[in-house]
């Protein structure tokens, strides 16, 4: 019943975010760029209807259109960081499971990492290296690969002790090709099924940060700074705020259910 | 092995992350490619000569090897010398250790509601398992988790503030920790920085009403980031306990289902929960950024968020640090409630 539950709703994630991915990836090439420099005074703070689905901004800029235009930014930031922490953190935890002389340093390395909350390392990463999409993507994968390259490591341990490995290097299989052929296929799975949870989370935090003051500036449209821009106006244009923070909690929120998903299915241990 | 050698052993072990972590800072400080770190102690836009710029190169001994540099930062850090906040026209540290009462007031109160409802909701699920009850936990901590908080905030304050306000309810307040108006009436002198306590210790009702009111929507607000994650360990350890022998034989026994979870079940199930209270207290840390941001809440976040304005690196990097000292310091704390919960742990 509840596996049944839970794979109608991963279903149903995977619509939704394969949805808003299509519509993200598809905004640049369907919305003219100058809608984001396409400043009408005498439109602004009009309320949602057929021509603005969204209404539009204290810019008279519709709203639509800077919310799709949004996704594309963002998903592609999210995916960049959660795709770069995963390869990363999964190779040093797979050396670290690998190689033993190297676990220790790197382990110790990770504890420290995951003693930070990861907001607040991000954070002080953005403010140095200065404000832009750019940077807090560096700063966010900074913080993200540790506990990739945790599970990687802890996967790679337990299978390279599985008796096939110990049958495989008796039958003369190399080093090199047991890993590469063997090992890592069989443990890369559990690793990756974090990852759709993940984008979510990274999305999230992308948001917050930017709506906090890391954002690119009303140029550039960006989910956390259009609800940071529409909160000037929340009394008056509460659309400016809800539409754009319904599209990060609907992509989150469809990641989640996936996540939840895959979970279930690739990690052993969370089986019951 | 007893429990003093155990707390040395974490002493130790709480001695050396901070030493990573401050590592860590100093990379991101000093050591960043392409970054000149003098540009995180001079104010953007205003013009400096050239021999100030010397003398805080000096002074931060930027001249120096890294190696030497760190050692020179760290005795500072140990000194309480966090360097010059300009965001907030004062030391760092003092900066940080005056804002502190209110971040942890309100942490702390995040930390009661999501435990006060995620270990309820946690147990029911539990003992629904993949009934109709379980699902409905299942999808709301997870709806939970996938709220952005500071939209979450806005529209708080756009419901129970505004909307309220505009239906004749009674509207909760938005921004701030105190009424100003109260405030000035009947102040309360500052003793501990916690607003509830410090109004009880005065005796003022009308100050400690306030100080509740004001906490409400953020603390709900902030009290999500946890809640998903304490509703599912809650679950899981309850759903393992009640597999365990003792519980067969208490119910073999004719004990209420009640009586069971309640006093057999929960103190047992109960500890994993604290450890993820514990380690979500850092979550919320970083969380209080964004909800002190949404709420006006005068904190070390938003004073950390104000520092990003005004690219006061310095202070950002040492609320960075700060932050994580005390999650280091409360997940020791946590681990040692462990005995006094839970007796069956041997160190």
């Amino acid at each position: 019943m509840r596996r049944l539950w839970r794979s109608k709703l991963a279903t149903l994630g995977l619509i939704v975010f394969a949805t808003i991915l299509v519509a993200g990836a598809a905004a640049p090439f369907v919305i003219s760029p100058s809608v984001v420099r396409d400043v009408k005074f005498d439109a602004k703070l009009t309320p949602p209807s057929a021509t603005h689905w969204f209404g539009t901004d204290d810019f008279g800029r519709d709203l639509f259109s800077l919310v799709l235009l949004a996704a594309h930014l963002d998903l592609r930031a999210a995916l960049t960081v959660v795709l770069s922490a995963l390869l990363i953190g999964a190779a040093l935890g797979a050396i670290a499971g690998l190689v033993p002389r190297l676990d220790e340093p790197l382990m110790r390395m990770t504890d420290v990492f995951l003693s930070i909350p990861s907001l607040v390392l991000a954070m002080a990463i953005a403010s140095v290296l200065g404000r832009s999409i750019g940077n807090l993507s560096i700063a966010l994968i900074f913080v993200s690969w540790p506990i990739y390259c945790r599970l990687m490591r802890g996967q790679v341990l337990s299978e390279k002790e599985k008796p096939y490995v110990k049958a495989l290097r008796t039958l003369g299989v190399g080093h090199g090709r047991m890993i590469v052929r063997h090992i890592v296929p069989n443990t890369v799975f559990p690793v990756i099924a974090r990852a759709p949870a993940d984008v979510g989370l990274v999305l999230i935090t992308m948001a917050a940060l930017s709506y906090i003051g890391f954002g690119p500036g009303p140029y550039v449209p960006e989910w956390g700074s259009l609800v940071a821009a529409g909160q000037t106006y929340i009394f008056q244009a509460p659309w400016l705020v809800i539409f754009p923070g319904v599209a990060i909690f609907l992509t989150s929120l469809s990641l989640n259910l996936v996540g939840d998903w895959a979970r279930d299915v690739f990690d052993p241990r969370g089986r019951s | 092995m007893g429990f003093l050698s155990y707390v040395g052993r974490r002493l130790f072990f709480l001695g050396f992350v901070l030493l990573g972590v401050s590592l860590v800072v100093f990379f991101v400080l000093r050591g960043m490619p392409g970054v000149d770190p003098l540009a995180a102690y001079i104010a953007p836009g205003i013009p400096i000569s050239q021999e100030a710029l010397n003398a805080l190169r000096r002074e931060l001994r930027l001249d120096d090897p890294l190696p030497v540099q760190y050692v020179h930062y760290v005795a500072n850090l140990v000194r309480g010398d966090w360097g010059y906040s300009r965001t907030a026209a004062q030391p760092v540290l003092t900066a940080l250790l005056g804002r502190l009462p209110a971040t942890v007031e309100l942490a702390v109160f995040a930390v009661v509601l999501s435990v006060g409802i995620g270990v309820p909701a946690g147990i029911v699920a539990a003992l629904r398992k993949d009934r109709p009850a379980d699902v409905a936990v299942r999808v709301v901590s997870i709806t939970g988790i996938s709220f952005p908080v500071f939209w979450l905030g806005i529209i708080l304050q756009l419901v129970f503030f505004y909307y309220a306000g505009q239906l004749g309810l009674p509207r909760l307040p938005s921004r701030g920790r105190i009424d100003e108006t109260l405030a000035l009436i009947s102040p309360v002198s500052s003793v501990t920085g916690f607003y509830l306590i410090d109004g009880l210790l005065r005796g003022n009702p009308a100050f400690v009403a306030s100080a509740a009111r004001h906490l409400v929507l953020p603390a709900f607000a902030l009290s999500l980031i946890s809640l998903a994650a304490i509703v599912r360990i809650m679950r899981a350890s309850m759903l393992d306990v009640l597999r365990q022998d003792y519980i067969l034989l208490a119910r073999s026994k004719g004990l209420s289902l009640r009586r069971i979870v309640v006093r057999h079940a929960l103190r047992n199930a109960i500890t994993p929960v604290l450890t993820t209270a514990g380690t979500t207290l850092g979550i919320l840390l970083g969380g209080a950024v964004v909800v002190e941001t949404v709420f006006s809440w005068p904190g070390m976040g938003s004073l950390a968020a104000q520092g990003i304005l005004n690219n006061d690196s310095v202070l950002v990097v040492g609320f960075t640090l700060f932050v994580a000292t005390m999650m280091v310091v409360v997940n020791l704390i946590v681990d040692m409630l462990y005995a006094v919960v839970d007796p069956r742990v041997r160190y």
